[in-house]
């Protein structure tokens, strides 16, 4: 044998060697035998071969060596803990715990979020369509992470930048920024705000087959959904169904009854009065566990304050003048830009405003089981105006604000009437009942206005229909804790911790050098 | 476990007895007090959420540093025979060593309370979330230096033992982004692999077994395997 040759020996199985590792790796990554793998696992076994062909004996006697079996015992064993410590991780992903410590409970999700996490059938995909600096997209982030855990995977996410890939957004029916949208199996379901009980909501909707009816009333001069025109509901009425609502209208003269497959019953505007007999039917819905919207503008002829008397609520005649939050300089169109604590508000990033609205009378004192939580209120500047002459405050006859422009009222049903689609009668039902002091606020034109008049009204429709089913969720004040510094403070911040801190290390090491000396 | 304890204190000892340690630790301050001034002026939100993550990448440069020296100057010098004989076992010089560098490790760490403590005289910080994401760092840095600690063992060459732990590191903090390139169940382990992803929950208040469970193999692991390769060297 040449000495050149020798020396070559040792390359020629590092070459083959390395030639097998690198055909495994693709083969891994791969996970199929390519034409690079082949070729690779065929070349290392060549070189491997005229290594050992060269010179068998001394192969043999390399391999059985007593270096190589104390490395072959210790890499056994390491390999054994690895495996060991593999298993540990598999188990413990698995059966993983989580424990939330904000102290808000941000990242706790309700009971009924997790049943229905746990129970998903089939694999549910989010695409979040957000601006890069927008901040709900963290907190979508932070939702939906809990959120994929909780489903062992079976949901998943991904959020999409519309500018950069519009054809996406397109695709889905995308329009604002700001919205997700949830997609299982053939089905789709579009989400607006960031909240547990929006993206709850949409799983349930993905989840449910057949789609819930809503019903509006007709008969007293309510809003017409096939109107086109500036005060109709053609817009909501699509917007509905885009949520998954079939929308339906009923007359309560010719029916003499809420229809028993109703999600939620709408009275949307009614300017004449009712007959005894409509407000009786209303009456026995409300105490059966009824789920109702009224939207009635003031200073028209229809009262149903009647049915809320109970409750401590009515609706005023008059409306409020609210200088202190005008929508473009007109008093009698209130902006809300915060709403009140309620799962209906919480997601809600967007003003809203109400053209001409009715103030909503709340109950002084709580009463047992019932629960009254005003949505929207003017402000201390505003004030609800008798005459219908001068929209100024005139003391004695005009009371001062702040007033509720839209409230919800929440108390335990008082009849024992089985819930609709002949169900067994479980658990007591809820009555709860949305008051809006305006119809206008969700007429087409007003709708073309960007605000956050639809997602209200949504939100409120979503909260009526799947309150049975979302009753755990407690809505979650954002809990975002400010820091208030001026800007020489900042300043201090600065110097202190990126100045200052690090001195006084490198005070601490001189000290030490210099008593070495 | 006396012998520990004395391994430790031997180690210690040569770290702050020496200027590097000071420095380290004053760039270290210098570049996280930067980011903790970034993220107040950026967000003015009183948490640390964004400030740990950097931490993180930062561990990934800082932490070969520290843990270098651990084993390989011993082995270039020799005295790891000294230390090797009777009665100091393999395992209390593991330990000892390891031991030595997590006190580094908290003693880098310490100085950073004072971000906590601004963020309380100008708001009102949740709790929770910096305890966990105090936690977090020290889980992520504990790991690092465990690899580092493996490393230092493999060679005599301080500079070899940080290159290789950057490496690793480096691989693992990515593995992440690696796990696109990979199908199938390689792709997810690759994903598992990730100490990114591991941390990422700490800091936002979110304390998970999983992540625990993981940090902790990794120490087990690295520090399993030290003992093996320092037992294996008696015949190399």
């Amino acid at each position: 044998m040449s000495a050149s040759l020798d020396r070559a020996r040792p390359f020629v199985a590092l070459a083959g060697v390395a030639a097998l590792v690198a055909a495994a790796g693709l083969f891994l990554i791969e996970q199929e035998f390519t034409l690079p793998v082949r070729v690779l696992a065929a070349a290392g076994v060549l070189l491997v071969g005229i290594y050992v062909a060269f010179d068998p004996e001394d192969v043999f006697r390399r391999l059985t060596g007593q270096r190589v079996l104390y490395g072959g015992n210790a890499v056994l064993t390491i390999a054994a803990v690895a495996g060991i410590l593999a298993l540990v991780n598999v188990l413990a992903s698995r059966v993983s715990q989580r424990w939330d410590l904000t102290a808000s409970g941000q990242f706790t999700l309700s009971e009924r979020t997790l049943q229905l996490l746990e129970r998903l059938e089939q694999p549910v995909r989010v695409v979040g369509f957000f601006e890069n600096e927008d901040p709900s997209r963290g907190r979508a982030e932070d939702l939906l992470k809990e959120y994929r855990v909780r489903s062992s995977g079976k949901l998943e996410y991904e959020f999409v930048d519309p500018e950069i890939a519009p054809s996406v957004a397109r695709q889905l029916e995308v329009r604002d920024f700001g919205t997700l949208v949830f997609l299982q199996a053939d089905r789709k379901q579009t989400v607006t705000g960031v909240s547990e009980q929006e993206f709850t909501t949409a799983l349930l909707k993905l989840a449910r087959p057949e789609r819930k009816k809503v019903y509006f009333l007709q008969g007293h001069g309510e809003r017409s959904l096939e109107e086109a025109g500036p005060d109709g509901y053609t817009e909501i009425k699509r917007l509905l169904e885009q949520d998954n609502y079939e929308v339906k209208t009923t007359s309560l003269v010719t029916e003499l009854r809420v229809p028993a497959d109703a999600a939620a019953f709408i009275i949307a505007g009614p300017t004449r009065d009712f007959l005894a007999e409509e407000k009786q039917a209303l009456r026995d819905y409300l105490a059966g566990g009824g789920k109702l919207v009224l939207l009635q503008d003031p200073r028209v002829a229809a009262n149903l304050d009647e049915l809320f008397t109970q409750w401590g609520v009515s609706v005023g005649r008059d409306p409020v003048i609210d200088p202190g939050s005008a929508f473009l300089g007109d008093p009698a169109t209130v902006v809300i830009q915060r709403y009140g604590l309620h799962r209906i508000t919480e997601s809600l990033r967007a003003a809203s405003f109400f053209p001409l609205a009715a103030a909503i009378t709340l109950p002084r004192e709580r009463a047992e089981g019932v629960q009254v939580v005003a949505l929207a209120q003017s402000t201390d500047r505003s004030w609800i105006e008798t005459d219908p002459e001068t929209a100024r405050f005139d003391e004695g006859k005009d009371t001062r604000g702040p007033a509720a422009l839209a409230a919800v009222i929440e108390a335990s049903a008082t009849a024992a009437v089985p819930p609709p689609g002949g169900a067994q009668a479980s658990a007591p039902r809820a009555t709860r009942v949305v008051i809006f002091g305006d119809s206008d606020f969700i007429a087409n034109n007003f709708l073309r206005v960007p605000a956050g008049n639809a997602d209200l009204f949504l939100n409120a429709v979503n909260w009526l229909a799947e309150s049975e089913e979302l009753l755990s969720i407690r809505p979650k004040e954002r809990d975002t804790r400010q820091l208030f510094l001026t800007a020489a403070q900042v300043n201090l911040v600065l110097v202190t911790s990126a100045i200052f801190l690090p001195l006084v290390v490198l005070a601490a090491g001189a000290a030490v050098w210099w008593s070495r000396r | 476990m006396a012998n520990t304890w004395a391994i430790a204190q031997r180690e210690l000892k040569a770290y702050f007895g020496s200027p590097i340690a000071y420095v380290v630790t004053a760039l270290f301050l210098v570049i996280a007090g930067f980011f903790f001034w970034l993220s107040v002026v950026n967000t003015r939100e009183a948490t640390l959420r964004y400030v740990l993550g950097t931490l993180g990448v930062v561990f990934l440069f800082l932490s070969p540093a520290l843990s270098m020296r651990l084993l390989a100057e011993e082995q270039r010098t020799g005295t790891i025979e000294l230390l090797l004989t009777n009665p100091v076992r393999d395992a209390e010089l593991v330990l000892g060593k390891y031991l030595a560098s997590l006190l580094m490790l908290l003693a880098m760490l310490a100085p950073t309370l004072y971000y906590p403590f601004l963020l309380s005289l100008y708001g009102r910080p949740d709790q929770g979330p910096l305890l966990s994401g105090y936690l977090g760092i020290f889980l992520l840095g504990a790991a690092f230096l465990a690899v580092g600690l493996l490393a230092s063992s493999l060679t005599q060459n301080q500079i070899v033992a940080a290159v290789l732990t950057f490496g690793v590191l480096l691989v693992v903090w990515l593995s992440d982004a690696i796990s696109n390139f990979a199908r199938g169940p390689v792709g997810d382990v690759f994903r598992y692999l990730s100490a990114a992803s591991h941390f990422s929950d700490f800091p936002r208040g979110v304390i998970s077994s999983t992540d625990v469970v993981y940090f902790v193999s990794v120490i087990v692991g690295c520090l399993f395997a030290t003992v093996v390769s320092l037992q294996t060297r008696r015949w190399r």
